[in-house]
């Protein structure tokens, strides 16, 4: 009754993440977001622009 | 069927597996590692963090990763598919607002936080945070629900 660690269902993530390249506009970090509200991971300002 | 949460800890266990869920509490960017990239996603304090044993065990090492993760905002790292460590996790954590536990996915594999590798009882159970809470659907007869105790790390009556 333990998880598959094997199984050939295993779904493919590369169809499944899409990160958008984002630049903070406060501080200039540049990242990778997924999600509806990306923030800078550096200064957590949420005012960012997709590149 | 919705649980009340707070800062608690749910566990959801079967027999032989079991399940840690909590609210993110706070605001914070998560990074998520993987082999080709690095990326960042926003938790909101309504977020679920959820800890899945598979092959069952102690909870306390699994509430440990729970609050790493959601009061130290510990990295999560995701190995890449057919990585032989995948058959030694015997935790594995996901952070979003909504997720669904399978069996049919590596452990540790999937940058995806929408999907969480789970034990075959506790695969097909749906948990979205809401309102301070957590909604289960799908719960399989059997399983048992109730907060952690978090000084003993042991389960307590709700």
């Amino acid at each position: 009754m333990v998880c598959s660690v094997g199984g050939p269902m295993d779904i493919d993530y590369k169809e499944r993440v899409k990160g958008k390249d984002y630049k903070c506009r406060s501080c200039g970090e540049k990242f990778k977001g997924v999600g509806k509200h990306p923030i800078c991971p550096s200064c957590q300002s949420d005012d960012v622009a997709a590149e | 069927m919705k649980y009340p949460l707070g800062d608690r800890v749910l566990l959801v266990q079967g027999d032989h597996s079991f399940l840690l869920v909590g609210r993110a509490l706070s605001k914070f960017p998560l990074y998520i590692e993987t082999f080709e990239d690095e990326y960042c996603e926003t938790v909101l304090p309504d977020d679920l963090v959820v800890v899945s044993a598979p092959e069952g065990g102690d909870t306390e090492p699994a509430r440990m990763l729970l609050e790493l993760v959601r009061r130290y905002h510990l990295p999560l790292l995701v190995l890449p598919k057919d990585h032989p460590g995948s058959g030694r996790l015997l935790l594995v954590v996901s952070v979003s607002e909504s997720l669904h536990l399978s069996c049919s996915i590596r452990r540790g594999t999937h940058p995806d936080q929408h999907l969480l590798c789970s034990s075959e009882e506790l695969a097909g159970i749906t948990l979205r945070g809401s309102d301070g809470g957590v909604d289960l659907e799908g719960l399989p007869s059997g399983v048992r629900i109730g907060y952690l105790d978090e000084r003993a790390g042991r389960e307590k009556s709700p």
